[in-house]
């Protein structure tokens, strides 16, 4: 692996604090490296040893415009706004459905350059939670930079699409998404994943939201493309009192992908969820860690992650509810149900509490255990195919997560992806 | 929110120490003094290259550290590795000649061993400090073929046996402080129930440490051979002194066919005043194999002592059908840290787990459950279910879940829940409206919440434990 720091800060220099800021953050990770199964948060998942064998020849990419995107790739008969990243850098957005003096956008490159600019973002760069993190510091090119004014909602979802094209093949893909909501303001945002011809990269995102009082920020996460992509996508939230933040997941397609969501209570009675389902075939990897910070009272957070593993894949959830002392009447919940179909797959689950307030109503479950084959039984009973029974309980199982979506027309849209995903997969079923 | 107040009336019973005459090793730690306590307790050569091994292990091994309660560095050159009572060269055949100022201080813990000798009941081993100081019941267990002695005796008389165990469950190449028991062990309890017996009664030790300035390390191994079923007991209780005191034991059990073995542990070490000064560290490693088919090790313990306790009783279950019970208490008050929890490793088919943790932290204290579940990919069909619990009183305390569940085996099952929350306001004031005042009252429901636990402990344990789980949180409330 040569991570050709050296030329890239050349090419990126902007003479300002950014410079120094990546220096530094470069010589971080040198010292770390790539974490391994050494670090508590990374126990489950080697990306060390993963990375050495698959993307041994990784690079920093060049500064070369390589920003073509194919049109069939979006989105249809879902109106929508969009902004457009191929190979992590921002090309074009659009916001057809929404009045544009409301709205702040600009690629993330623009921000890094300009001084006045950067010193609103340059906090970010303090967060040092492991190793990818300080790498993303040093090697951010380009990304998003959006600003929501106070008292504006979202008439249509927007939806940001990762495209990824052949130039991406070997290389590490830094990016950072800032989105900033005011008060009272609405946003659903969908993010999508493509990759071109199952190439092979490393995609390394920190997404930082900042959500004012009454705001409501929904992000839905759609990664079902089957593709040979490693990806760790950071999330890092401030919730200020009454906003409501919800995340969903559908975890599904790359060869591994971790997301890591911080979520800070930063206001009481605010609210975050976090839902999900991982559904996992040959030798994917896929893992959730979450951290809800309740630091004020009357917050309330819920988790239902639901995961159904074939084949040789594995999945992991680590959850973390926690409860600061002056957090009283928090409200904290957490569910994790795997399905583990193969006599090779795996699911781990960490659902951790940790509580330092009494008041409190906290709750944590986790099941691992294959499917039920009375209700197998049932099925084949009256009628179905094995691979029929099998299809309609995993469906079942999973839409237990997509119900928990709160908007009718993602909903119906996440269902139709699931459906068709679960459609492609070949079930090979163990008898025991 | 109420405030926590302290209620200084009610002081640590067995806080006392007994005023006698001991001989020690040189203070620190090294081959010297490994050397000295191989000696003096007679131990054959190969016993004695053990233990250097484990010593010599131990130089490379560097403290775990990623325990929640932290604990300032523990200088092990300023311990005493070795105490004993004086006059206990010489051990004592019966007890009219043990001691009288031991047989009063084991009166005063309320372990009388002469009433044990005459009411039929349960066969007490007790160690003070480093050695073990009398055994009841001898002749009735012989006779049935039981081996139930001071492990330094179960060395030089049975050092086939003890060649063949000790050491199969929790290896010299274990952790830190299980590597530094296996280097200067000095006492314990040693069980062998032979093929097709069932003990005729609760085997139970007592373990007390007396003397400044020292560690106690002892060792317990149990084996119960094919068939066999035995349940055993252990007690701790420590002076106060505004010192922390380390325990370093290691429990070792081995379940062979259709073997049963039940642990039962109600440890009360001196846990430090109020403001947390003083206390135990108890840092105790405790394993048991599943060997056999269709074995059997049921762990319950009630933590109420120590200023910290860390530790994870586990079951390896390694025979088919065999299961592993963790039923746990962990008390914390004042200053008080507990870390704890279990392991419950699936390696056999049909395999069964169940874990039920209560925690109960009130005060500054806080409280940790950690626990692993794995299922390996050859434990076809295994199971385990775990339920933690934990109360807490009052907002300067906490309570912690960590468990980590892998799943490896698609025919097998883990379920897993968890609760947080504090003593309903409802049931206090139910409890209240019909005379009780508030302490009967929170003493009452957490009696109940413990209660599933509780019901595990072997009779005579269960009523003193009960009375500990009220003591230990008297005052928390105010």
């Amino acid at each position: 692996m040569n991570l050709n720091f050296d030329e890239f800060q050349k090419a990126n220099q902007t003479g300002g604090e950014l410079d120094n800021i990546r220096i530094k953050n470069f010589d971080n990770f040198q010292k770390k490296g790539f974490p391994s199964k050494k670090e508590e948060s990374w126990k489950y998942t080697d990306l060390k040893t993963m990375l050495y064998n698959n993307l041994s020849k990784l690079e920093v990419p060049n500064n070369k415009k390589t920003s073509q995107c194919h049109d069939e790739w979006l989105l249809k008969n879902f109106k929508h706004n969009q902004i457009i990243l191929v190979n992590g850098e921002f090309v074009s957005s659009t916001f057809s459905f929404e009045s544009k003096d409301k709205i702040k956008i600009k690629p993330l490159r623009v921000i890094l350059k300009d001084k006045k600019n950067f010193n609103k973002i340059k906090e970010l760069f303090d967060d040092q939670k492991n190793s990818l993190t300080s790498l993303n510091h040093a090697l951010v090119r380009d990304g998003i930079f959006l600003e929501i004014e106070d008292n504006y909602s979202f008439n249509k979802p927007l939806v940001i699409y990762n495209f990824f094209n052949k130039s991406s093949e070997n290389k590490i893909i830094n990016n950072k998404c800032f989105i900033s909501l005011g008060k009272n303001s609405k946003l659903d945002v969908l993010k999508c994943y493509k990759a071109e011809n199952s190439i092979k990269y490393f995609n390394n995102t920190i997404h930082h939201y900042s959500i004012q009082e009454n705001a409501i920020l929904k992000q839905f996460s759609i990664n079902n493309n089957l593709d040979n992509s490693y990806n760790y996508h950071l999330t890092n939230v401030k919730s200020h009192s009454n906003s409501i933040f919800e995340n969903f997941l559908f975890s599904s397609g790359s060869s591994f992908l971790k997301n890591e969501i911080h979520c800070n209570l930063l206001g009481s009675y605010a609210s975050c969820f976090v839902n999900g389902l991982i559904l996992l075939n040959n030798e994917q990897h896929h893992e959730l860690k979450t951290n809800v910070n309740h630091r004020y009272e009357h917050c309330k957070s819920s988790q239902l992650v639901k995961s159904v593993l074939l084949d040789k894949s594995s999945g992991t959830y680590q959850g973390k509810i926690y409860v600061e002392k002056e957090a009283q009447k928090t409200d904290g919940y957490q569910l994790s149900r795997a399905l583990i179909f193969s006599e090779n797959s795996t699911f781990n689950s960490k659902p951790e509490l940790e509580i330092y307030a009494d008041e409190v109503k906290c709750s944590h479950g986790s099941t691992t255990a294959n499917i039920d084959q009375g209700s197998i039984f049932y099925l084949m009973s009256r009628g179905l195919s094995k691979k029929q029974a099998n299809k309609m309980l995993i469906e079942g199982f999973l839409n237990e997560a997509v119900e928990t979506i709160t908007d009718i027309n993602i909903k119906s849209l996440i269902s139709k992806l699931l459906i068709k995903k679960i459609n492609e997969i070949k079930f090979e079923t163990n008898e025991h | 929110m109420k405030q926590s107040t302290i209620n200084s009336s009610e002081e640590y019973k067995y806080g006392f120490t007994t005023d006698i005459e001991s001989i020690r090793a040189p203070k620190g730690l090294n081959g010297d003094v490994i050397k000295f306590i191989s000696n003096i307790k007679k131990e054959p050569r190969w016993m004695l290259e053990w233990r250097l091994k484990a010593y010599e292990r131990l130089k490379n091994l560097k403290e775990p550290n990623w325990q929640k309660p932290k604990y300032p560095k523990i200088d092990y050159q300023d311990l005493y590795y070795y105490s004993a009572p004086k006059n206990s060269e010489n051990k004592p055949k019966s007890l009219d000649e043990v001691d009288p100022r031991l047989i009063e201080t084991y009166n005063k813990l309320g372990i009388s061993l002469k009433e044990q000798e005459k009411l039929s009941g349960v066969a007490v081993d007790a160690v003070f400090d480093s050695v073990s100081v009398a055994t009841t019941f001898k002749d009735k267990l012989t006779e049935k073929g039981i081996i139930f002695c001071p492990i330094s005796e179960a060395i030089q008389k049975h050092p086939d046996l003890v060649k063949k165990y000790l050491g199969s469950v929790i290896p010299i190449t274990d952790h830190y402080f299980a590597t530094l028991n296996s280097a200067v062990f000095t006492d314990g309890s040693f069980v062998y129930i032979p093929q097709g017996v069932r003990c005729p009664m609760e085997l139970s030790t007592y373990f007390r440490i007396n003397a400044s300035e020292t560690g106690q390390f002892e060792r317990t191994l149990i084996i119960a051979d094919k068939g066999s079923y035995v349940s055993y007991l252990e007690g701790c209780t420590a002076p106060m002194r505004d010192e922390n005191q380390l325990h370093a034991a290691n429990v070792e059990l081995v379940a062979l066919d259709d073997a049963e073995i039940k642990y039962s542990t109600v440890q009360n070490w001196y846990p430090g005043d109020k403001d947390g000064k003083g206390g135990i560290y108890n840092f105790v490693t405790k394993r048991g194999v599943c060997r056999g088919r269709n074995s059997k090790i049921s762990w319950t313990q009630v933590e109420t002592g120590s200023a910290i306790t860390w530790k994870y009783p586990s079951c390896i279950l390694q025979g088919d059908n065999s299961i592993g019970e963790f039923y746990s208490i962990a008390i914390t008050n004042n200053h008080q840290k507990a870390d704890t929890g279990t392991k419950m490793i699936h390696l056999g088919k049909n395999t069964k787990s169940k874990i039920i943790s209560k925690g109960i932290s009130a005060g500054h204290a806080d409280n940790t459950y950690r626990g692993l579940v794995r299922i390996s990919s050859k434990a076809n069909n295994s199971r385990n279910f775990t339920q933690c619990d934990s109360l807490l009183m009052g907002n300067e305390c906490g309570a912690h879940t960590i468990p980590y569940i892998e799943n490896k085996n698609s025919s097998s099952n883990i379920e897993h829940e968890a609760t947080a929350s504090k003593i309903n306001e409802e049931q206090l004031f139910y409890c209240n409206q019909r005379g009780l005042n508030q302490e009967e009252a929170i003493g009452l429901i957490v009696n109940g919440f413990c209660k599933e636990v509780l019901q595990q402990l072997p009779m005579e344990f269960a009523v003193e434990a009960q009375k500990l789980v009220g003591i230990s949180l008297e005052g928390s409330v105010g």
